[in-house]
């Protein structure tokens, strides 16, 4: 039976979290840093200063689904094309990137005085890059489109999949850490665990191809259901790879992947982010909270050195072998500096190795204290890369790195030019029908998956949510000719009036005459208010019009 | 054993996302499902203090995510009296009725308050839905329902802050009521402040938002809990000081995700907390799901009708009411945490709601005209202008437009509308006829066949035809015009076979669009030529 629910150690603990991360993330926005290192340090403040908080079994897998959930729209947002495009250079600079990064890493490790087991983990650890955190700041500069930025996140995808390839590995080299059987047998046990991970991930994509299709179909224009489905069918591949012994991480991906090709990809990810947001933020506050404050003094000194060691390194090898791939030197060394921190998965493969008894506490707070260093110092850098740039320019030694012309190819640039229509309906198709009549070029954004395969011929179509901004940035709200707001609901009109500040003019729709004024004042170019226009047209016809009236 | 909380939730997401898309399947409101479902999957389902949690959290979050929807603007002004006198009125003598059907069932002491609220209680959410369905919103039962409804919720979150206090001791209650009071005004504080534009460019980002958003919910918990109230109130606080953001269109994605993945979730829960049903709790289950679903639609429907909303909009919104609340859910949960209530009183109340959930969209509208037959006449108001004037037939937002244009031109007319409400649009001295423009009675009192000029603005194109034959029955005293505005393609090629010149809303606005885009492609020419 029920009982007292309010003194509940999950939900208080829960609140406390929620609150102080909310804090943090505040404060972390107004200095210019990313969440991530606000959460560590919000969970720093609850955990060891405070004691407010203890972990108990409930947070911990709340901040597991956070992590599974992360991987899982990583996989939503794998485009093909852009893979395509940005994949075979990514691939190779990727590649040779960690392979240094975990080189000198080692070494470097060896030198701190770490055993051979511990300085390989933190080599492999400490090699990769946080996709969330750059891509949040190319985002926010407005940089995603440019030849680094898109260089950058292709490096990003690649290391993703070497992160699976670890979190396959990982698990088996539990027990008695490294070695400790024979190798033969070692090796059946790698061949069975990627046969396992190889298993959840054709099932996966398979299941998306043949099955869910149909089980999603009646969900269309349900976005409630189509939420719920996702979730029911994340957790059916976060429980099989539990049960097949795959790391739940991997499953999580395998899901995310598949869903990328149905319609509803663009949609499912906005409805999934809030959910992302709460409890990935949970799983840094854990730990946070676990982190052992009092060894941090005395290992300050080794994280700082590391931490010069990632800003610099990374940046150091992603440039050369960039510019020596032909790309100009500032796209190589701006994409350099992008991967100079260490990343939030390097935190989870640090969890996962310690539930494997591969290293100890010490070393997952030594992951912790590197990766809060090198994520604040990066994000400064990367903010002011092309400041950074300008600045290294003026020394000679540093214009011996090779400048070439090299490009990444363009994947469909969004529409130019053309008249963006958001919101579908019979007023909406009629408005749609008008312009493609008078030779206009109609892209229509439509809140229905089904929308898009039914439109008039010449008239193009895309499946978001009209408060979705950037699908409709890749719908071309910016470069259209103007936006036509067709939205019976104000408030959407008023956020599209927002994105759209300085950019194309935007006629709303209005259904009453207060709300047509009110749409004006903030800022619409004309306001179309159908009962207003009927009730003219009306004027118009009635005999005798004004004349008889007057 | 964090495997295990995992699993639990998988299982949990599980079952809710069958219901969910079986409702889908048979077009049955989801909630009822859920509940039913999560009762189906007991066994399978461990009832461990993680599930507890889980069950709390997701009624904070619905309760949070149903004070963000409680926006100001949503209470219709115009008929704020009628709207109380139903919400209130209807709600309370249906909760009498309520607990006197639980104590006729034998239950006693401090479960009959529940009881009452259970009957008296109609949902939000099924009837918005049933009504989305019907394309009944901007109808008249449509929307005095919508404002009644409101009302209803406002008093459900003060049951939930009292009842688990009450006979204990008025001062406990007292206590309760206060903390809740002054949270209240605190949500309003923050409101204010978190809401301000200074603050909000500070949490420019989603991420940032959506944990704010989470943030104020803990938080205005954790002082519900502090300050006695239920933390569940606290919540529903956080949501209302949410709703009154001026840019809480930012704050919708993390509103709604937390809607739709706990709603389900606490439904589910709520089900495989439910003992399974005895035989000794049948009486009692049948007889308040008696009360809930034909004494409570009569009650309603006549208060409506005594307020002064005609027969056929009272009989709808009566019919309409004839369920239990989501709120009633959360108010049943307090009470077994307060031990007012018994585990099967709590398994008996909840079942009548999920009953009723199941029935509302079934009953059609066969239950509504009986209804209407049993309610009193309706009164019309005397037309003024006997010949020589324009009748506008339905005084929506067009025609309401239109008669204001007409109005300030010094025309006379009449305008005909079967929602009493929607006159209070039209200026005052504008003559009116409450009633179905499809009635020849009404079209008489309008005096219709010696108009002008008759415009028609109603809501369906099917309407519009049926006036026409309505007016056709007779012959007109003198030559008149016609105009009617129809929403579809075939509804104007319908009438042009009758002769008369429909006004389509998309072609009009078609013409409009040329002229705002002309305008714009010149206003863009002179700006060229000024620049250079």
């Amino acid at each position: 039976m029920v009982t007292d629910p309010t003194a509940g150690s999950v939900t208080t603990g829960l609140a406390v979290v929620a609150v102080a991360a909310a804090a943090f993330a505040i404060l972390m926005r107004r200095l210019g840093q990313p969440t991530v290192v606000g959460f560590l340090a919000a969970g720093i403040l609850l955990g060891p200063v405070l004691g407010l908080v203890t972990i108990g079994s409930a947070l911990e897998a709340l901040g597991e689904l956070g992590v599974a959930l992360l991987l899982f729209l990583v996989g939503l947002d794998l485009s093909l094309d852009e893979v395509r495009a940005v994949g075979p250079p990514a691939f190779i600079a990727g590649t040779v990137q960690l392979v240094g990064s975990t080189l000198g890493g080692y070494y470097l490790a060896l030198f701190l005085g770490f055993g051979t087991g511990a300085a390989l983990f933190l080599a492999v650890a400490l090699a990769f890059s946080s996709t969330v955190v750059v891509v949040k700041i190319l985002v926010d500069l407005g940089d995603m489109a440019t030849t680094y930025g898109r260089l950058a996140v292709g490096v990003f995808l690649v290391q993703d999949l070497f992160i699976v390839l670890l979190l396959t590995l990982l698990p088996l080299l539990g027990g008695g850490g490294l070695g400790a059987e024979s190798p033969s047998v070692f090796a059946v046990e790698i061949g069975l665990a990627f046969a396992r991970t190889l298993v959840i991930i054709a099932a996966a994509l398979v299941a998306a191809r043949l099955v869910l299709p149909l089980v999603f179909r009646p969900a269309a224009g349900h976005p409630g259901l189509l939420l719920l489905l996702t979730l029911a069918w994340l957790f059916v591949l976060v429980v099989a790879s539990e049960g097949m012994h795959v790391s739940v991480e991997v499953g999580a991906f395998a899901g995310g992947l598949g869903l990328s090709m149905m319609p509803y990809a663009h949609d499912l990810r906005r409805r999934v982010h809030p959910l992302l947001d709460l409890f990935l933020a949970l799983f840094f506050v854990t730990l946070g909270v676990r982190f052992a404050l009092g060894d941090a003094l005395a290992i300050l000194p080794a994280a700082l050195l590391f931490t010069v060691f990632v800003l610099i390194g990374n940046a150091l090898v992603l440039t050369l072998v960039l510019a020596f791939m032909g790309y100009s030197r500032e796209a190589s060394f701006r994409t350099g500096i992008a991967v100079g921190q260490v990343s939030e998965f390097s935190i989870v493969l640090a969890a996962l190795a310690i539930t494997q008894d591969l290293i100890t506490p010490e070393v997952r707070d030594f992951v912790v204290l590197v990766m809060i260093l090198t994520v604040a110092a990066s994000s400064v850098l990367i903010w002011r890369s092309k400041a950074v740039y300008d600045a290294l320019s003026r020394f000679k030694w540093f214009r011996l790195i090779p400048d070439g012309d090299r490009d990444v190819e363009e994947v469909a640039p969004p529409p130019d030019g053309h008249v963006l229509l958001v919101g579908w309906d019979a007023f909406g198709a009629a408005l749609a029908r008008a312009l493609h009549a008078a030779g206009e070029r109609v892209v229509v954004v439509a809140a229905h998956p089904d929308v898009p395969d039914r439109l008039p011929p010449g008239v193009d179509g895309v499946y978001a949510d009209p408060e979705n901004t950037p699908a409709l940035e890749a719908a071309g709200l910016r470069h259209a000719r103007f936006v036509i707001a067709n939205l019976p609901e104000p408030g959407l009109v008023r956020v599209l009036l927002d994105e759209t500040r300085g950019g194309p003019p935007v006629i709303a729709r209005a259904e009453a005459e207060d709300v047509a004024e009110l749409l004006e004042k903030e800022g619409a170019s004309a306001v179309l208010a159908p009962p207003v226009l009927v009730a003219g047209e009306v004027l118009r016809r009635l005999p005798g019009g004004d004349a008889a009236d007057g | 054993m964090a495997e295990a909380v995992l699993v639990t939730l998988a299982v949990v997401i599980g079952v809710a996302a069958i219901a969910h898309y079986a409702a889908r399947i048979v077009n049955a409101p989801p909630a009822a499902l859920s509940i039913i479902a999560g009762l189906l999957a007991r066994p399978v389902i461990p009832r461990d203090a993680f599930l507890e949690a889980l069950l709390f959290l997701a009624l904070a979050f619905l309760l949070f995510a149903a004070g963000v929807n409680m926006h100001p603007a949503r209470f219709p002004r115009a008929t704020l009296g009628a709207v109380l006198i139903v919400g209130l009125g209807a709600t309370a003598i249906a909760g009498v009725i309520g607990a006197a059907a639980a104590a006729a069932a034998g239950w006693t002491g401090n479960a009959i308050p529940y009881a009452g609220a259970a009957v008296g209680l109609s949902s939000t959410v099924v009837v918005l839905q049933t009504l989305a369905i019907r394309g009944e919103m901007v109808d008249a039962h449509g929307r005095l329902l919508a404002g009644a409804l409101l009302v209803q919720d406002l008093v459900a979150i003060l049951l939930i802050a009292i009842l688990p206090h009450v006979p204990g001791s008025f001062r406990d209650a007292g206590v309760a009521v206060a903390g809740v009071i002054a949270l209240g005004l605190f949500a309003l504080v923050v409101a204010r402040v978190v809401g301000g534009s200074r603050f909000w460019r500070l949490v420019a980002d989603a991420e940032t938002r959506t944990l704010l958003a989470f943030a104020l919910t803990f938080g205005f918990m954790l002082l519900a809990s502090a300050l006695g109230a239920p933390a569940a109130t606290g919540a529903f606080l956080a949501g209302l000081a949410v709703a009154r953001f001026p840019a809480n269109v930012h704050l919708r994605p993390a509103v709604r995700a937390a809607r739709e993945f706990f709603t389900p979730v606490f439904l589910v829960v709520l089900g495989a907390f439910f003992p399974l049903p005895a035989v000794a709790d049948v009486p009692a289950f049948l007889l308040l799901l008696a009360a809930v679903l034909v004494v409570k639609p009569v009650i309603v429907a006549l208060v409506s009708r005594l307020v002064g909303f005609p027969r056929r909009v009272s009989a709808h919104v009566g019919d309409l009411s004839g369920q239990g609340s989501e709120f009633t859910l959360v108010l049943i949960t307090v009470g077994v945490v307060a031990e007012d209530l018994t585990a099967s009183g709590f398994a008996v109340l909840g079942l009548v709601v999920a009953a009723s959930f199941l029935v509302t969209p079934l009953r059609g509208k066969f239950t509504a005209r009986l209804l209407e037959r049993v309610l009193p006449e309706d009164r019309t108001a005397p037309p003024v202008p006997t010949e020589g004037h324009v009748v506008v037939l339905g005084v929506g937002r067009a025609g309401s437009t239109l008669v204001r244009a007409l109005h300030a031109r010094g025309t006379s007319l009449v305008v005909v509308d079967m929602d009493p409400n929607a006159f209070s649009v039209v200026p005052k001295d504008v003559p009116r006829v409450l009633g179905d423009a499809r009635d020849p009675q009404v079209l008489h009192a309008a005096h219709a066949w010696n108009a002008r000029a008759i415009v028609m603005m109603l809501r369906k194109d099917e309407v519009v035809e049926e006036v026409l034959e309505a007016l056709a029955d007779r012959e007109g005293d003198r030559e008149r015009v016609v105009l009617a505005r129809v929403f579809t393609e075939e509804g104007a090629e319908r009438l042009s076979d009758r002769g008369i010149a429909a006004i389509l809303p998309h072609e009009v606005a078609v013409r409009a669009l040329d002229e705002a885009v002309t305008t714009l492609v010149e206003r863009a020419e002179a700006a060229d030529a000024t620049s250079e």
